[in-house]
């Protein structure tokens, strides 16, 4: 006979710890599965995060933070520089450590978290419903019941192809990403920089986020549709070469970001998205790891009180996309505006839009950034780029 | 034929995440095509940020018409 969880997580990356975490908190009975042997490794991510996004979800502790920023240098493809200063900018935190640490949290709440455990296929009853997962665990094929499933299985989500939720992502709606990182590399220590341009780095950008001790991750994300079949890392090569005369590559790492879909399902029957895998991310920065905490959160806490009623019928998990889409739906949606905008930018907009912006902020000291008024001051400083709004809009 | 070099394959899954015909699958082990699903419509290679998926020949049994005896 199988096992009965209320609950099974698939992913232990911070979304699925994250649910699992608040699932146990409530007392629910969950299972997370984890396909790697350990938690956090292999990683594709820079590791950034900004303090407020940190500290809504755990208190800070500096055992997983590798350093703390307080400048953002941005520069423009033809080295327009513009440097902010911010107290409390954000981390880049050791996510090997930290995601290590809340499926800890989540363990030590009360969840079962199997590493070595892969999902392999959604099991369903009689009537069709899902009512489980496959399971490969230690070499083994296992099944385990539960009542319902959260897919925290990142980008490449299995469960939202096996639940027909998604099949696969079109090259515009994925950044390939290529990272390195470096040693002895001569870097400010509390400053991430980013660097734009059409040649540099087709639809994105490419980041040098310090580490601590000359030590930092240096990246890029490219539009696998813009880049006419050279490699992201052949970009990244030619931006490592520019940007520093002494380097060391200690580790090199890849992976693709899923851009937010508006129209995408997050809820299935008694199925649930949260993370990479349900496309909640910033499409313009491709920040994912608040998106994962935050969707992870809420899914957790509609399926404990799911669970614990025992009653509702289950289109009331439908309430974690409504909750999610209040949290953060319009600023998701206005991302992928941005990103849309970002997209059909030639180098002299970028050059354009740093030099506008460098009059107001260059060497300020901002506290917080509201991005919404900040895009709308940089498109009526455009005409240009307020024309592709229209377009794009209508 | 699609073929992947295990030598600058970093696991990332992008690639499986790309892919219109679920061919490719990502396990612990590595990265496995399916060259039955695979219409080498060239997705995954455009994708992979270190090219390490090409095609070595224009081989495709997922296209291949129905065989007369
Ligand atoms: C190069 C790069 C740089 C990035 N930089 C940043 C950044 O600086 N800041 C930021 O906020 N975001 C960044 N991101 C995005 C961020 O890494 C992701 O959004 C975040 O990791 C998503 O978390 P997740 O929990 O949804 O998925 P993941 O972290 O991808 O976790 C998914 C987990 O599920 C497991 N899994 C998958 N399939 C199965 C299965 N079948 N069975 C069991 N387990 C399975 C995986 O092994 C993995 O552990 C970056 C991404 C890339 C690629
Ligand atoms: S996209 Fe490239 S590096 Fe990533 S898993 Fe696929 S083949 Fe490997
Ligand atoms: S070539 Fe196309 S069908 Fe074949 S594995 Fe790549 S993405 Fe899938």
């Amino acid at each position: 006979m199988s096992k009965k969880y209320d609950c099974i997580v698939v992913g232990a990356g911070p979304a699925g710890s994250m649910a699992g975490k608040v699932l146990a908190e409530n007392g629910v009975n969950v299972l997370v599965l984890e396909k790697d042997p350990e938690v956090g490794s292999p990683l594709s991510c820079a590791e950034a995060i900004s303090f407020s996004g940190l500290t809504s979800f755990v208190p800070v502790d500096p055992e997983w933070i590798s350093t703390q920023i307080h400048k953002i240098l941005v520069v423009s493809p033809s080295n327009i520089r513009m440097k902010l200063h911010h107290p409390n900018a954000g981390f880049i935190l050791n996510r090997r450590l930290f995601d290590k640490k809340l499926a800890e949290k989540a363990a030590s709440s009360g969840a079962c978290v199997k590493v070595n455990a892969q999902a392999i296929g959604l099991l369903k009853n009689k009537r069709g419903n899902f009512c489980g997962v496959m399971v490969l665990e230690n070499g083994k094929e296992k099944e385990y019941e539960a009542k319902v499933i959260i897919g925290a299985d990142g980008v490449e989500s299995y469960v939202s192809r096996w639940a027909g939720m998604d099949f696969s992502l079109g090259l515009d709606q994925i950044e390939s990403c290529a990272q390195y990182l470096l040693a002895d590399v001569k870097v400010e220590s509390d400053c991430v920089e980013f660097h734009s341009g059409q040649s540099l780095a087709p639809g994105g950008y490419t980041w040098v986020f310090p580490k601590g001790d000359s030590h930092a991750n240096v990246g890029i994300a490219v539009t696998p549709d813009l880049t006419s079949k050279r490699k992201a890392k052949e970009y990244l090569d030619g931006f490592v070469q520019k940007r520093f005369s002494n380097f060391k590559i200690i580790e090199s790492m890849m992976g693709g970001v899923p851009c937010f879909d508006r129209n995408k399902n997050l809820v299935k029957e008694n199925i649930l998205l949260v993370g990479d895998a349900g496309r909640v991310v910033d499409s313009l920065s491709g920040a994912g790891i608040y998106n994962a905490l935050l969707s992870g959160k809420i899914a957790g806490a509609v399926v404990s009180q799911y669970v614990r009623d025992g009653k509702l019928s289950v289109s009331f998990l439908k309430k974690y996309y409504e909750e999610l889409m209040r949290a953060k739906g319009r600023l998701l949606r206005f991302y992928s505006l941005c990103r849309a905008i970002f997209l059909k930018m030639t180098d002299e907009d970028f050059d354009a839009v740093i030099l506008f912006l460098k009059k107001y902020l260059d060497n300020q000291v901002v506290t917080g950034i509201e991005p919404i008024p900040l895009v709308k001051t940089i498109l009526r400083s455009n005409p240009k780029l307020l024309f592709l709004l229209r377009h794009l809009v209508w | 034929m699609l073929e992947l070099d295990p030598k600058l394959c970093g696991h990332c899954g992008g690639c499986v995440a790309v892919c219109p015909y679920g061919a490719l699958e990502l396990f612990v082990s590595g990265l496995l095509i399916r060259p039955e699903l695979c219409t080498l419509c060239q997705n995954c290679i455009i994708f992979c940020p270190v090219g390490a998926l090409n095609i070595t020949s224009l081989e495709c049994p997922a296209l291949a018409g129905p065989e007369f005896v």
